[in-house]
């Protein structure tokens, strides 16, 4: 049977913080008219405001949800709550035979899988292949056209700026970064798109802009080199490239290539805007290979994310590897058993900061890239917080991370381990083990 | 924006590279960073003369990704913090911190001090997680950090010492050594002064005062009021000769907080000043004949009433305001008004040698007679005198229009105002926003008796039945509800359920608040039932 999510678990499926705090509020057994679980499932009737209790369904492998509340949040509070009710309080869900609503629901989730089951192995028939594979090539031939305008286009631009002198950007941001990005999503090279946008912010960020700009420009002149020299690089190499220019390779593509077994950790997942989509950070740390994996998921604003994958949570899994020449990104081809976290990577900052590098060296588009420390102790100084490892080196907090004092609480002082983001110039934590795992992403509260 | 871990600006030569790229190529060619070994050899590659803007972008990119790769940070980190001390009582149940966090959230955190007081009670303590946003509540409430404190444990006052936010929590709830409590009351911040002197206060009060007396020349006018006011708390006549001296303090306000402390001490200095004021304008006339119940006396006591004529100077040091704060009243009506309700009515009961039946009767001059009964009302709650309160509740509750039930009320025993409460309650008649008893009930503080609860439960019950236009619009009763689901003991939730039908919970217009009185009370029995 699969183990049930924890309370902190469930809240990280939480869409928003108003569905998270109206789930807590629904976790309790005087919401529920009647509920139930058994070895696949939980479910239970909620009486919401209208005269008919809504009908709230999970299929715990997912999970995946069902209600028939009017909600458009998914996972709705709902669901949440009676999954935040499972976790505190597992002794008042107690085992039950699912009524017809429920295992009308689970069969018809059975039989959906093994339609795409089905429809899988008609694809992998060889004639209809074939014919699809003609028309991808052509497409693809079209897609490569269009990318190589777009790049012969922001190679010039880049030159343009640097001949005028990056001194008259302010004065023409954020306009002059926008422009090209727009320019760059018509060529198809998202990557490239997202990249200009993001610098259109660092001309009013501060002091120090003009570096920070430059950098950022000579990493993109870099891409853009990398692309107009494709040919000259190693298959590892390209893939890198086209990646971070923004071709995306299918993921039946990806699955098909060899897995890495492991016993995974989820360290932590973060939801970011990338217009016009959303995207979700999961990273991943292998217990026997010691390294890291990132999973994207990408999903238009409001829409659901997949769920599979939860802080705190370890699998034993077969991950597939993007091809790069820094494999990062990665898939789950297949995970097997799930359940609370049993360990908890770290090692000194020097050592993290070594394998940063490193990554560095292969992918120098690489943004930011997990660190996992320990033992280290948090610091508070003037400039703000650091985390300290007993070497004696330390790391600067991202002044936006609002639970250092929380941490410090729950630490009593004494060291502890600590996973997070880092791009080169602030750490961002993303769960903590002390005592047991902590998942540090979203708020405390 | 803060330093950062990497500060490429300070580089020479990034410095450079920057310079160069803010200048333009086509104002000054670039010269390419002098470098040594692996990095020398790809920037040797680069041919500013033949494209310019392409040497000047991929140095840009060798150095900037050279130094982020090779950067370690500096081996002098600032100490961590020290140790937290060992716990020295356990954490709440998971499902206890649930709550908590709900409440901290903003959802029910009007049961929040109930929670607090059942925790300190229990000998809990938060979980370490949850005592960050704990703190962070007390620092913007000051009003909560009485019931903060005493939860805290050994780890939320090692968190307190680190945070000037919350120095307010320092001192925790044991009793500090003498050296102790000199070094803080010289040092701290005026939030720590503050409750250290209350802490002292409530075990000593001599040395409280004594304390205060050390710094007081020096002390700031606003820190002079916030700290006088701490001796409400264990005042007595030892305090008095200290009080009388600061009516002459530089600061009104100062002042004025010393005049009202003193007239809680009848036998200060100043309530005498005010007896000897008031003798020659109240004028008392005994009664004629035996006083027979039912029949009455041949002549009533009588009471003739000047008003005074001026408000001199030693009127206002002790404390007398010389504009009514109201147009009700003219100056001299209130000058007199302030003086009788600092005066024990104890006095003027011994002075005539009659009892506070025969006074509060008396013949007294019609246009006078509320203002009298009023500022005895006062005076009598001023100085806890049971004895008069019970002959002003007769009164009140016999329709004396110059007293409220409700004002009257505070000043009793707890067992008394319930009885009266319930008195009320079992008089048979409907409950609405308007009602005596409402005004009533929203004075009397938790906690509630169940008898008193359940009497109430059941004649709103029975109001809330009956759905009629007036209901409609009876906002005054709506909005007591909230008022009603925290204090009626948690326990009872179920029983204030049962009155409650589903057509109640679809009233429009009462439906929200009918939902939120039953989700409180039963989140506050939840919350209990949690801790135990």
């Amino acid at each position: 049977m699969s183990s049930p999510l924890t309370t902190e678990q469930v809240l990280a499926l939480a869409p928003d913080a108003a569905s998270a705090k109206a789930g807590r509020g629904l976790a309790t057994p005087r919401s529920w008219v009647s509920v139930g679980r058994d070895a696949q499932a939980v479910w239970g009737e909620c009486q919401g405001s209208g005269k008919t209790p809504y009908q709230t369904q999970i299929d715990l492998r997912g999970p995946a949800f069902r209600c028939s509340c009017p909600s458009r949040k998914f996972p709705c509070k709902h669901g949440l709550g009676l999954l935040l009710l499972l976790a505190a309080q597992p002794d008042v869900v107690a085992p039950a035979t699912p009524p017809a609503w429920v295992a009308e629901w689970l069969a018809s989730r059975i039989q959906r899988e093994e339609q795409q089951q089905r429809r899988q192995a008609a694809a992998d028939d060889p004639a209809t292949a074939e014919q699809r594979a003609a028309k991808a090539a052509k497409s693809a031939a079209a897609r490569d056209a269009k990318v190589q305008a777009g790049i012969a286009e922001v190679s010039r631009w880049l030159r343009d700026q640097v001949r005028e002198g990056l001194a008259g950007i302010p004065a023409r941001s954020p306009a002059v970064f926008d422009r090209m990005a727009a320019r760059m999503v018509d060529a198809q090279a998202p990557g490239v798109a997202r990249r200009l946008r993001e610098m259109a912010a660092i001309p009013a960020s501060g002091d120090g802009w003009q570096g920070r700009l430059l950098e950022r420009m000579a990493r993109l002149h870099l891409l853009v080199e990398g692309y107009t020299r494709l040919d000259t690089l190693s298959p590892n190499e390209q893939a890198e490239v086209r990646q971070a220019v923004g071709f995306n390779q299918k993921q039946e593509e990806v699955l098909a290539g060899a897995g890495q077994r492991d016993r995974w950790l989820v360290l932590g997942q973060v939801v970011e805007d990338e217009e016009p989509l959303q995207v979700q950070r999961t990273w991943l740390w292998a217990e026997a290979a010691a390294r890291p994996a990132l999973v994207l998921d990408f999903a238009a604003p409001g829409k659901p994310f997949d769920h599979s994958l939860v802080p705190g949570m370890q699998l034993d899994a077969e991950l597939v590897f993007y091809p790069g020449a820094l494999p990062l990104r990665a898939l789950v081809k297949q995970a097997d058993a799930r359940m609370p976290a049993s360990f908890f990577p770290s090692s000194d900052i020097h050592t993290a900061l070594g394998t940063y590098a490193a990554a560095l060296a292969r992918c120098p588009w690489l943004e930011r890239y997990p660190l996992t420390l320990g033992p280290v102790q948090l610091a508070l100084t003037h400039a703000g917080w650091l985390v300290c490892d007993q070497a004696g080196h330390s790391l600067p907090l991202r002044p936006q991370f609002g639970r250092s004092w929380e941490l410090l609480a729950r630490s009593a002082g004494q060291p502890f381990s600590l996973s997070g983001e880092w791009d080169g110039d602030w750490f961002t934590p993303l769960s903590a083990w002390v005592g047991g795992f902590v998942d540090l992403v979203g708020g405390v509260l | 924006m803060p330093a950062t871990a990497l500060d490429l600006t300070h580089a020479p030569d990034w410095a450079d590279l920057v310079a160069a790229a803010l200048l333009g190529t086509e104002r000054r060619p670039p010269g390419l960073p002098a470098a040594t070994g692996a990095l020398a050899q790809r920037l040797e590659r680069l041919d500013p003369t033949a494209d310019a803007e392409a040497a000047l972008l991929s140095a840009s990119a060798l150095v900037s990704l050279y130094r982020r790769a090779g950067w370690v940070p500096a081996a002098t980190s600032p100490t961590p913090f020290a140790l937290a001390p060992a716990d020295d009582r356990p954490a709440c149940t998971p499902q206890a911190a649930w709550h908590l966090a709900q409440m901290l959230a903003g959802k029910h955190t009007v049961a929040l001090p109930e929670w607090l007081a059942a925790l300190a009670t229990r000998q809990q303590t938060p979980p370490p997680e949850l005592l960050p946003a704990l703190l962070g509540y007390g620092h913007t409430r000051a009003g909560m950090r009485e019931a903060i404190i005493p939860v805290l444990g050994a780890r939320g006052r090692w968190l307190a010492s680190l945070n000037p936010e919350w120095d307010y929590a320092l001192l925790g709830d044991q009793a500090l050594n003498d050296a102790e409590i000199t070094a803080l009351w010289e040092t701290g911040s005026q939030a720590v002064r503050l409750a250290l002197l209350a802490q002292v206060r409530s075990r000593n009060p001599a040395q409280a005062r004594d304390l205060l007396l050390t710094t007081w020349a020096s002390e700031r006018a606003d820190e002079r009021l916030a700290l006088l006011k701490t001796l409400a708390e264990g005042l007595s006549m030892a305090d008095e000769p200290f009080l009388e001296q600061v009516l002459d303090d530089r600061s009104e306000r100062v002042r004025k907080a010393a005049a009202a402390l003193l007239t809680e001490l009848p036998a200060s200095r100043l309530v005498q000043r005010m007896v000897d004021r008031l003798t020659p304008l109240l004028h008392w006339t005994p009664g004629v004949g035996p006083r027979l119940p039912g029949v009455g006396q041949i002549k009533k006591p009588s009471l003739e009433v000047r008003l005074p004529e001026e408000c001199d100077a030693a009127m206002q040091r002790d404390g007398i305001v010389l504009k009514p704060v109201s147009k009700k009243l003219g100056e001299r009506a209130w000058w007199l008004n302030q003086m009788l309700e600092v005066v024990p009515p104890a006095v003027w009961a011994a002075a005539w040698g009659a009892t506070p039946q025969e006074i509060l009767t008396a013949k007294i001059t019609k246009e006078w007679r509320g203002l009298l009964v009023g500022s005895w009302a006062e005076a009598a709650r001023r100085h806890h005198d049971l004895t008069w309160l019970e002959v002003l509740v007769d009164l009140a509750q016999n329709g004396e229009k110059a007293l409220s039930l409700e004002e009257l009320l505070p000043a009793l025993p707890p067992a008394r105002r319930e009885a009266l409460v319930l008195a009320l309650l079992k008089g048979g008649e409907t409950l609405h926003g308007e009602s005596p008893v409402m005004a009533v009930l929203r004075m009397l503080p938790a906690p509630w008796s169940h008898e008193l609860s359940r009497a109430l439960l059941k004649v709103l019950g029975q109001r809330l039945r009956q759905i009629d236009a007036h209901l409609r619009t009876d906002w005054h009763l709506r909005a007591a509800l909230e008022i009603f689901a925290q204090r009626i003991p948690a326990d009872l939730a179920s029983e204030a359920t049962a009155q409650i039908t589903n057509e109640m919970r679809e009233l429009p217009y009462w439906g929200a608040a009918i939902h939120e009185f039953e989700e409180l009370l039963a989140f506050r029995d939840e919350m209990l039932r949690a801790l135990n």
